[in-house]
C-alpha cells in the first residue's frame, strides 16, 4: 500500500470538489433548503399572513348558540373566520372549496333559528376537503365546537321553569357555567411525549428533526452516486490508465477513490449536522460515539456505492441515470422522504433492511429516545454488513474494469 | 416558421432522441418513484394497504377483567388499534422502545372516582418517534372524550345541585358495584328509607331523561367532504373521480422529470457554444431569433413527448385516470411543455457556461418542485405553500393534471391553468429572444 499516493488522490479529489463552487449547492445548500421546506411541509406551517379561512354564511339566520360557536371558532390560532350575514348555497360553497379560496364553509340556512324555536331539527352544513391539511384542521375545530352546540341544544330541551320540580326537568341553563365546565372538564386526557427526559420538547414531533438528518443522509448518498461519473470519465479519458503506470497498485487506486469520497461524505455530513444543530437546535442525543459511528458508516457505505456504480456504469450518462434512480429510490424506500411508520409493515421491514432506513432509524433513536451504543448496535451492524458487501462487489468490479 | 428554424428543430430533436439511455432513464425514474409511492401508501401486490394497526398499551384503572377485555375489544374492533393490557411501568418501557406507539394510563380506582364525581385524568404517553400514529391515538381519544365532556358539562349545568358524592356514602356496596357486583348496592338502596334513596332515584330519573334528550339533538351538522361530492358527481356521470393513489403521484413526478428533460435540451445551447458550433451557425443565414425559437420548439416537443409518454405508461401500467379526457390532457401537456421550454431557455441564457447552467437548473428545479407540488399532492399544499407555489410554472401544470386526473374534471376546469402556462410560455420566449439578441449585440452570444 502506498499511503502517499492514496493521500494525494484524496487531496486532489477534495480540492477539485471544493474549488468548484457549484458543488457547494449540492453539498450544503440543497440539503439545507430541503430540510427547511420539507420540515415546514410536514409540520404545521401557518404564518399569520396567510391563515386559511373558514367562511360562515347566513349568520343573520343563526341563533345565539351558533353565534357563540362562531365566536369560539374565531379564537382558533390556525385559521381565521370570515362570518357573513348573507345566505349562500351549496354550489357556492363547493366552488369556494374546489377553487381553494377557503379551507371550510359553514352554511346556516334561512329559517335556522325559527326551526329551533318550533322544535324542528335545524341543520348546518360544513363543506371541507379531507385531502388538505388546513381543511382537516378546520374540520377538527368545527367538530369540537359543534359538540358543544349540539349537546347544549339537546340539553336546553329539558329546561322548563314551570316543571322544574319534576324529575328530568331543570329551571335554567347557565351558558357561562356550561362553557366553564367544558373548558375545565372533570374527565380529561393529558398527553405527553415519553422522550428524553432532559429535553422533553425535543422529540421527533418537530418534523425538522426528521427532515434534517434525512436530507443530510440523502444528499450524502446522492452526491456520491452522482459523482460516480467522475470515475467513468477517468476510465474513458484514460487518466486511470496513466495512474496505473505509476507504482500504484489496484488496492491503492481503489482506496484512493474510496477514501476521497468517504472523507468528502464525512465533511459534508459533519458540516450539515453542525449547521442543523446550530440553526434548528437539534440535539443529537446522549451518545456522540453512536452519532460518529452512524455518520462514518453511512459515509463509507455511500462512498462504496459510488465506487461500485462508477465501475459498473459503461458511460457517464449511465452513471448519471443509475445515480438518479438509486439516489432517489433508496431514500424513498428507506424512510428519508417520509417517516417509515406511515407505510405498511412490509415496507417498514424493507426500509429497515436498506442502509438509508438503518441510518435514519439510528438518528431517530438517538434524537427521540436517547438511545446509547448498545441500543443502536443492530442497525450499525446492518450498515457494516452493507459496507462489507459493497466494498467486495466494488473490488471485484474495479479489478474487472482494470483488466479490460 | 421558416425552413432554417425547422432544420434546427429537427437537428435538436434527433440529438435528443438518439440518446436512448437518457430517454429511458427520464421515463423509468418517475415510474419507479410512482411505484414506490404506491407501495408505501397504497399497499399493492406485496401486502395490506395503508397504515398498519397502531399498537397501544393500556394500564391502571383497577378494573375488573371483563371490563378490561371489553375496552380492549372495543378499541380493536375499529381495526385501527391493537391493544395490550399491562402494568404502568411495562407500558412506559413499551413506549420508550417503540413497541407501542402510545400508552394510556387510567387513574387508580377509575370507576369509583368516576362515579363519585372526582377528577379523572387519563394520561397518554406518546412514542417520541411516532408523530403520526401516536397523533392518531391522541386524536381518537380526544374525539371520544369530547362528546362525554360536553354531555357531563350540560348535565352539571342543568342540575348543579346534584350531589356527585351521593354514591360515596354507600362506600361498601358502591365499591362492589364499581367492581362489577351490583347486588349489595341494590340491597342497600332497598333497605334505605331516607334521603339517600330518594336522591339516588331522582338522579336516575334525571339521567334517563338526559340520555333520552341526548339521543336526538335538534341541531345537526352535515359534513360534506370534497371527495364525497366529487364521487357523487362521478356516479351521475358529471365527472370521473379517481380513487387510484397513483393518480396523485405520477403526474407530479412526470412534470418534475419533464423539467429536467427541458433543461437537457437547453444545455445543448451551451455545448454548441463551447464547441463553437453556434458561432459557425450564426455565420450562416440564421438569425438569433431562429436559433432561440428552434431551441424553444425542440424543448417544447421533447418535454411534451416525455410527459405524454409517461402519462400513457401510467395509463397502461397504473391505470392512471387519463382516458376520460384525452383532449384536455394533451392541451395541458403542450402548455406545460411550452412553459418549461421558455423558463429553462431563459435560465440557459442567464448564465455563461454549461456547468453554471447545471447548478442553476438543479437548484431551480428542486426548489420549484418543492414549492410547486411535485413532491406533495398539490391538493394537500398549505395556503402558504400555495401562495409561493403560484409563482412557479409547474404548480399550474400540477394543478391542471390534478383537476383532470384526480378530480375527473374537464377542459372548462383547467382553462385558467392552461392560460397561466401559455402566459409563462409567451413571456418566456419573448424574454429569451430579447436576451439572446442583446448578447449578440454585445458580441457574447456565441
Amino acid at each position: 500500500m502506498n499511503p502517499r499516493f492514496i493521500g494525494a488522490m484524496v487531496a486532489l479529489r477534495l480540492r477539485r470538489v471544493l474549488t468548484d463552487r457549484a458543488n457547494l449547492v449540492w453539498l450544503l445548500l440543497m440539503p439545507l433548503v430541503f430540510t427547511y421546506i420539507m420540515g415546514e411541509l410536514m409540520g404545521d406551517w401557518t404564518p399569520s399572513t396567510t391563515l386559511p379561512t373558514l367562511r360562515v354564511y347566513g349568520l343573520e339566520h343563526a341563533d345565539p348558540g351558533v353565534r357563540s360557536m362562531v365566536d369560539r371558532l374565531a379564537l382558533a390560532e390556525d385559521f381565521q373566520v370570515d362570518a357573513r350575514d348573507t345566505t349562500s348555497t351549496a354550489d357556492r360553497a363547493r366552488f369556494l372549496m374546489e377553487g381553494r379560496y377557503v379551507s371550510g364553509v359553514i352554511l346556516v340556512p334561512a329559517g335556522y333559528a325559527d326551526s329551533l324555536q318550533t322544535d324542528r331539527p335545524a341543520q348546518l352544513d360544513l363543506f371541507y376537503d379531507g385531502e388538505r391539511t388546513s381543511s382537516q384542521r378546520v374540520r377538527r375545530s368545527v367538530d369540537e365546537a359543534y359538540a358543544r352546540l349540539a349537546v347544549r341544544a339537546a340539553a336546553v330541551k329539558l329546561v322548563d321553569a314551570s316543571r322544574a320540580g319534576e324529575p328530568g326537568y331543570a329551571a335554567t341553563f347557565n351558558d357561562s357555567l356550561y362553557h366553564q365546565f367544558m373548558d375545565e372538564p372533570r374527565v380529561r386526557l393529558e398527553s405527553s411525549v415519553r422522550g428524553r427526559s432532559s429535553i422533553g420538547d425535543l422529540v421527533l414531533t418537530d418534523s425538522r428533526e426528521h427532515s434534517a438528518p434525512s436530507y443530510t443522509l440523502m444528499f450524502i448518498l446522492m452526491f456520491m452516486l452522482m459523482s460516480a461519473k467522475d470515475l467513468v470519465q477517468e476510465r474513458r479519458n484514460r487518466t486511470l490508465d496513466r495512474l496505473r503506470l505509476t507504482k500504484a497498485s489496484t488496492t491503492d487506486l481503489m482506496l484512493g477513490f474510496f477514501l476521497a469520497s468517504f472523507v468528502l461524505g464525512l465533511v459534508q455530513g459533519g458540516l450539515l449536522l453542525t449547521i442543523n444543530g446550530l440553526w434548528i437546535g437539534i440535539d443529537y442525543g446522549d451518545s456522540p460515539v453512536s452519532l460518529l459511528l452512524v455518520m462514518t458508516l453511512f459515509a463509507a457505505v455511500a462512498a462504496a456505492a459510488g465506487l461500485l456504480l462508477g465501475t459498473l456504469a459503461g458511460s457517464g450518462g449511465q452513471a448519471d441515470g443509475l445515480g438518479t434512480v438509486f439516489g432517489l429510490g433508496l431514500p424513498a424506500l428507506g424512510g428519508l422522504w417520509w417517516p417509515l411508520e406511515v407505510t405498511p409493515d412490509f415496507m417498514q421491514n424493507l426500509g429497515r433492511m436498506l442502509p438509508t432506513g438503518q441510518a435514519i432509524t439510528v438518528f431517530h433513536d438517538l434524537i427521540g429516545r436517547g438511545y446509547g451504543l448498545a441500543d443502536v448496535a443492530p442497525m450499525l451492524l446492518g450498515l457494516s454488513a452493507w459496507l462489507v458487501v459493497l466494498i467486495m462487489l466494488a473490488t471485484v468490479s474495479f479489478r474487472r474494469r482494470l483488466a479490460d | 416558421m421558416n425552413s432554417p428554424t425547422l432544420a434546427l428543430v429537427r437537428k435538436d430533436l434527433l440529438r435528443q432522441f438518439r440518446d436512448t439511455k437518457g430517454l429511458l432513464i427520464y421515463l423509468a425514474a418517475p415510474l419507479m418513484l410512482t411505484l414506490i409511492m404506491g407501495l408505501a401508501f397504497g399497499g399493492g401486490i406485496f401486502g395490506k394497504s395503508g397504515i398498519s394497526a397502531i399498537p397501544v398499551a393500556l394500564s391502571g384503572g383497577d378494573l375488573p377483567d371483563e371490563l378490561k377485555q371489553g375496552m380492549a375489544d372495543g378499541l380493536q374492533e375499529s381495526g385501527f388499534f391493537t391493544v395490550t393490557w399491562t402494568d404502568t411501568a411495562t407500558a412506559g418501557r413499551m413506549v420508550e422502545s417503540g413497541e407501542v406507539k402510545a400508552s394510556l394510563t387510567l387513574p387508580p380506582q377509575l370507576m369509583s372516582r368516576f362515579f363519585n364525581g372526582e377528577e379523572v385524568v387519563l394520561r397518554l404517553e406518546r412514542d417520541p418517534n411516532s408523530a403520526i400514529k401516536a397523533g392518531v391515538v391522541e386524536m381518537a381519544l380526544t374525539g371520544a372524550l369530547r362528546q362525554y365532556q360536553a354531555s357531563e358539562a350540560a348535565y352539571r349545568t342543568l342540575w348543579p345541585e346534584d350531589n356527585p358524592e351521593a354514591f360515596s356514602e354507600l362506600e361498601g356496596p358502591a365499591a362492589d358495584l364499581f367492581s362489577g357486583d351490583p347486588r349489595r348496592m341494590l340491597r342497600a338502596l332497598r333497605q334505605d328509607e331516607g334521603v339517600l334513596r330518594t336522591e339516588v332515584l331522582d338522579r336516575l330519573d334525571r339521567t334517563m331523561a338526559f340520555s333520552e334528550a341526548m339521543e336526538t339533538s335538534p341541531v345537526v351538522l352535515e359534513a360534506h367532504d370534497r371527495q364525497d361530492w366529487e364521487a357523487e358527481a362521478a356516479a351521475n356521470n358529471e365527472a370521473v373521480m379517481s380513487d387510484n393513489l397513483y393518480d396523485l403521484f405520477l403526474p407530479a413526478f412526470a412534470v418534475f422529470f419533464m423539467m429536467w428533460g427541458a433543461a437537457a435540451v437547453v444545455r445543448e445551447l451551451h455545448r454548441e457554444r463551447e464547441s463553437r458550433t453556434l458561432a459557425r451557425l450564426l455565420c450562416g443565414p440564421v438569425s438569433v431569433s431562429s436559433v432561440t425559437l428552434a431551441k424553444w420548439v425542440a424543448a417544447l416537443l421533447t418535454g411534451s413527448a416525455q410527459l405524454l409518454a409517461l402519462l400513457l405508461c401510467g395509463g397502461l401500467l397504473f391505470r392512471l385516470n387519463i382516458w376520460h379526457a384525452p383532449g384536455p390532457i394533451l392541451l395541458v401537456t403542450l402548455a406545460a411543455g411550452a412553459a418549461a421550454a421558455s423558463v429553462y431557455l431563459v435560465l440557459g441564457l442567464l448564465v455563461r457556461t454549461e456547468k453554471a447552467l447545471d447548478s442553476l437548473t438543479t437548484v431551480f428545479t428542486l426548489v420549484s418542485g418543492m414549492l410547486g407540488g411535485n413532491f406533495f399532492p398539490v391538493d394537500a399544499m398549505s395556503p402558504t405553500l400555495t401562495f409561493f407555489g403560484r409563482a412557479t410554472f409547474n404548480y399550474w401544470a400540477n394543478r391542471a393534471f390534478s383537476d383532470i386526473i384526480t378530480h375527473g374534471r374537464g377542459l372548462e376546469a383547467v382553462v385558467p391553468e392552461i392560460l397561466a402556462l401559455l402566459a409563462v410560455a409567451l413571456i418566456g420566449v419573448v424574454v429569451a429572444i430579447s436576451l439572446f439578441t442583446l448578447r449578440q449585440r454585445k458580441g457574447v452570444a456565441a
